[in-house]
């Protein structure tokens, strides 16, 4: 699979969630890094691990939450810009989801309503494009 | 002495003659009266007479002759009187008068004792003294030479007693006198011409009619007791009153003229001298007599004058008697012999009584008020009696039931036994009194009548102050109410001018209550959007509610104060209707900050519960997926079949918590509507593509009734997704294997028709009206999807509310259930 390259930066503040998506998502063939913070998130653009697409939950340990994230890395000057984002939350408001998609994330996922392997094989095709 | 007597007699002569002249007038009007009827009828007169002449006496053949007989034959002619001389002595004469055998007596001298014994006319006929007569030879010239004489005198004259009677100076002088006493005056001078006396008292007209007789006989210079001649009457008889001012009358008249009977029979009997005094009187006295007869003649003009006055008062009284409107009668009192009053007798009575009572005067006169006024009894017989009796005057009122008036009648007693009444008719002033009696009851119950009238206005007033005072506590209360109120409240008129503003309002707005009321609303309320935008005109819920003529909510502008404090409003403008006319709008507005913050804090609340629940879920979930899916590692079949167990318990757990996450959100209103342009029609068909797995498992005919021209419509699709969503799976989950869902989708207006019909089990009829009762379940439901929350048609329901749409739905058990939804939608101008 062409996706057995692709890293996918997990952000995501639950442990044990992390623990599953890396499982499923190297199962699936895609490596992983994660970040429970803005700030950690933020850091793997300075480490040069490419990061192909970004797993996002809104609510993330610190003051800034997803929304801040994706702001920060659709900056101009940002190396991440053009990465696609699948926020993946219980949580986000329309609103909010709105705001989301206004600044160019794939799409939103409510976490109890699918199934993992679902939003795993949506990134994977998406990479796939 | 006999001087000195003389003078004194002379004066009191004057002064009852002056005196006389007064008693004239007092007299004059009932004088008048008896003059009236008198002379209208014949009456016979019984005159006493004795032998004394020239005054009166008879000649041979019995013919009555004398002054006397010359002034009464003259009188009766003229009133018609038929006299009847009855003769005897002088005491016989007397006798017979004190016993009512005669009616008068001639030539009685007036004395204090005889005023008591009879009554007398006024007019004096004819003057008198006494005269002491002697032989010439006698010398007798003062009352002492009567000292032990003898001297024969009538028995009962009166010179002989009383005052200036000769036994009074007799008795005076101490001096010792033998009176023989006679019956007449001729006897005395026969005795004295015998000279058996030695001096006789007689009258100075016997004297001087005896001189013929009797020359040797002279009248000495002594005179006794100056006396009147008059006419006496026996005392108390009805008829003297008539009698006396007849005789008066005349003879008062025949005295005025010269050439009357009076002084003619004077002079044919030799008796004009003896009327004056001037022979008998010494002759000092006659300037006095001069004096006297002036005085007497000024008096005599005054008497005619007064004669003339009396004519015409006469006329005017008569007159007036005959043309008085009031009824005079004049009554004698009838006593029984115990002198108790049992009757009375009409005298006389004046035209108008005829007139008034219908009876002729010829018959009244005379007649008994018994018998006259057909009463039996005389009426007011006590009244009239008491009047007689006391002389006081008297007056009542009464009613004449035979004449059907009212009388006041006036009683009054002129003279002894007598009564005059006059009576006046007061039936008109009785029957006014009656009528203002009548009125002035009338009035008083006029009067209680605008009492009550009063009262009943009292009452209303009374009703219009309670109402005016219900008011008062009414507008008072609202005044309270509206201070009270947290919110502020602004009542505009129609032409959106501030007419009612609450203190909340004041605070509100920064303005005060004085300031705000009469301006325009618009000046006063600014409305601003989120963004800080001024809301239009339009825009602003009050006009909204004027021209949408309903009341209108709001609850996402802000309103700037006058001190530029910016606070979120929520709004409620009421239209004021009155017979369809809007005449006002209340507007109620309070500051929702702190509400702003609660719901943000809810919000907060429900993401962080709905995170907090779905996250352990999510992770359940995903961990059971990678064990199911073998990811980790082989399953026994066991195993394999206890962690799909859990999956699909965690599963509910998460549609449960969704399902509580959505109805919170709606309850909360955090469910806000959000409009964008929605393609309705391929919303549905994603719906239905969504459910297909389910409808192939079951086999299921799906017919879909979709109008093709629906534009795009400005609605909130994620809501009209929940909506549609759970009405096709309901219709899935429901029908039978083989079951049939039509799914119906137009456009009637501004309109959006929705529709879901199945072939299910129903609703049954004791659950339908429960149906969108949160956590409800029919039976039939609960045995077909025992999993089932009851929250799915609660939360459809809910969001179709805030839509402002309707839902409703038809349903037979067993039979099939549609539902029906209508949302009021905008169209967009894109077509589709």
């Amino acid at each position: 699979m062409n996706s057995q390259n692709k890293t996918i930066l997990i952000m995501e503040d639950e442990k044990p969630l992390i623990e599953v998506i890396k499982a499923k998502m190297e199962i699936e063939g895609l490596e992983t890094v994660s970040a429970r913070s803005v700030a950690q998130g933020l850091e793997y653009q300075k480490t040069g691990v490419k990061v192909s697409a970004i797993w996002l939950d809104h609510y993330l340990f610190g003051e800034l939450d997803g929304l801040d994230f994706v702001k920060k890395i659709k900056e101009k000057d940002s190396v991440w810009r053009d990465l696609p984002v699948f926020v993946v939350s219980n949580t986000v408001s329309p609103e909010k989801i709105q705001e989301y998609k206004k600044l160019g994330i794939v799409k939103c996922y409510t976490k109890v309503d699918f199934r993992l392997d679902e939003i795993i094989n949506d990134i994977k095709n998406f990479l796939k494009k | 002495m006999l001087n000195q007597h003389s003078f004194e007699t002379c004066r009191n002569q004057l002064f009852k003659s002056v005196g006389w002249t007064c008693c004239f007038f007092v007299l004059l009007f009932f004088s008048l009266i008896f003059s009236v009827f008198a002379t209208s009828s014949s009456q016979s007169v019984r005159v006493g007479v004795y032998d004394n002449q020239p005054k009166v006496y008879q000649d041979d053949k019995g013919v009555d002759l004398g002054v006397y007989p010359d002034i009464l034959n003259y009188i009766a002619a003229r009133e018609n009187w038929k006299l009847n001389y009855i003769h005897g002595t002088w005491e016989e004469g007397l006798r017979r008068l004190k016993k009512g055998e005669i009616d008068l007596m001639v030539d009685v001298a007036v004395s204090d004792e005889r005023l008591k014994e009879f009554d007398f006319t006024k007019e004096t006929v004819m003057g008198s003294w006494g005269a002491v007569c002697a032989d010439k030879k006698t010398k007798i010239e003062s009352l002492q030479d009567l000292n032990g004489k003898k001297i024969a005198i009538v028995k009962s004259s009166v010179y002989l007693g009383g005052e200036d009677g000769i036994d009074i100076y007799i008795k005076a002088l101490g001096l010792k006198v033998q009176f023989i006493y006679v019956d007449e005056y001729d006897q005395t001078y026969e005795l004295l011409n015998k000279g058996e006396v030695d001096a006789a008292v007689v009258s100075h007209i016997f004297a001087i009619a005896s001189q013929k007789n009797y020359p040797r006989i002279v009248r000495t210079n002594i005179f006794l007791k100056p006396t009147e001649l008059r006419f006496a009457l026996t005392k108390g008889k009805t008829d003297n009153l008539y009698l006396i001012e007849r005789l008066d009358y005349w003879v008062k008249r025949l005295k005025d003229d010269e050439g009357s009977v009076y002084y003619k029979s004077l002079e044919n009997h030799g008796l004009t001298a003896a009327i004056t005094v001037q022979e008998v009187h010494p002759k000092w006295l006659l300037p006095a007599q001069l004096a006297a007869a002036i005085i007497i003649f000024l008096l005599l003009l005054f008497i005619i004058w007064l004669t003339q006055k009396r004519s015409i008062l006469i006329n005017k009284f008569r007159s007036l008697f005959e043309s008085m409107t009031e009824m005079v009668v004049l009554h004698e009192m009838i006593y029984d012999e115990n002198g108790k009053a049992i009757d009375y007798r009409v005298i006389d009575c004046n035209p108008a009584f005829s007139d008034m009572t219908g009876i002729p005067r010829e018959k009244a006169i005379g007649a008994k008020a018994s018998e006259l006024y057909g009463t039996g009894d005389a009426p007011y017989l006590s009244i009239y009696d008491d009047v007689v009796k006391t002389g006081h005057p008297k007056r009542f009122e009464t009613f004449f039931k035979n004449l059907n008036k009212y009388f006041d009648i006036s009683v009054f007693s002129p003279s002894p036994g007598r009564f005059g009444t006059t009576m006046s008719d007061i039936t008109d002033r009785k029957n006014t009194e009656k009528l203002i009696e009548s009125r002035r009851k009338e009035l008083e119950k006029l009067a209680q009548s605008e009492e009550e009238a009063k009262k009943a206005m009292l009452n209303v007033m009374e009703d219009f102050e309670e109402a005016k005072l219900c008011l008062e506590v009414g507008k008072t209360r609202d005044e309270a109410i509206l201070a009270s109120i947290g919110d502020g409240i602004i009542a505009t008129d129609p032409d959106r001018r501030i007419i009612v503003m609450n203190k909340a309002a004041e605070r509100l707005l920064g303005w005060k209550v004085n300031e705000a009321i009469g301006k325009l609303y618009d000046d006063v309320v600014l409305l601003e959007d989120e963004k800080g935008t001024y809301v239009p005109f339009k825009e602003k819920p009050l006009h909204k509610a004027f021209d949408s003529r309903v009341t209108t909510t709001i609850a996402t502008l802000y309103l700037l104060s006058k001190n530029k404090i910016k606070f979120p409003v929520a709004i409620t403008v009421s239209p004021v209707i009155l017979k369809n006319k809007i005449i006002g709008a209340v507007e109620v507005f309070r500051d929702i900050a702190h509400e702003k913050e609660i719901e943000n804090a809810k919000t907060e609340f429900a993401s962080l519960a709905s995170h907090q629940l779905r996250t352990p879920f999510a992770t359940i979930n995903w961990y059971i997926e990678l064990l199911l899916g073998k990811d980790v590692g082989e399953l026994n079949a066991k195993q394999t079949k206890y962690l799909k167990e859990m999956y699909h318990a965690s599963c509910r757990m998460v549609t449960l918590v969704n399902a509580i996450l959505s109805v919170s959100r709606v309850e909360m209103g955090k469910s806000e509507i959000m409009e964008k342009p929605t393609n309705v029609v391929r919303l549905i068909e994603t719906i239905t593509e969504e459910e297909k797995p389910e409808i192939k498992e079951k086999n299921l005919e799906v017919e879909k009734k979709i109008d093709k021209n629906i534009p795009q419509v400005m609605t909130d699709p994620e809501k009209l997704t929940i909506v549609i969503e759970n009405l096709i799976n309901n219709s899935i989950k429901y029908s039978p294997v083989k079951g049939k869902i039509c799914v119906n989708l137009n456009l009637k207006g501004n309109t959006l028709m929705f529709s879901v019909a199945d072939s299910g089990i129903g609703i049954p009829e004791t659950a339908k009206p429960q149906i969108f009762t949160r956590f409800f379940r029919a039976d039939n439901a609960k045995a077909q999807d025992p999993e089932g929350a009851g929250l799915g048609l609660y939360i459809v329901k809910a969001i179709v509310d805030l839509m402002g749409g309707k839902i409703w739905f038809e349903s037979k058990e067993n039979h099939g259930t549609t539902f029906f939804v209508s949302l009021p939608i905008k169209l967009t101008s894109k077509k589709l």
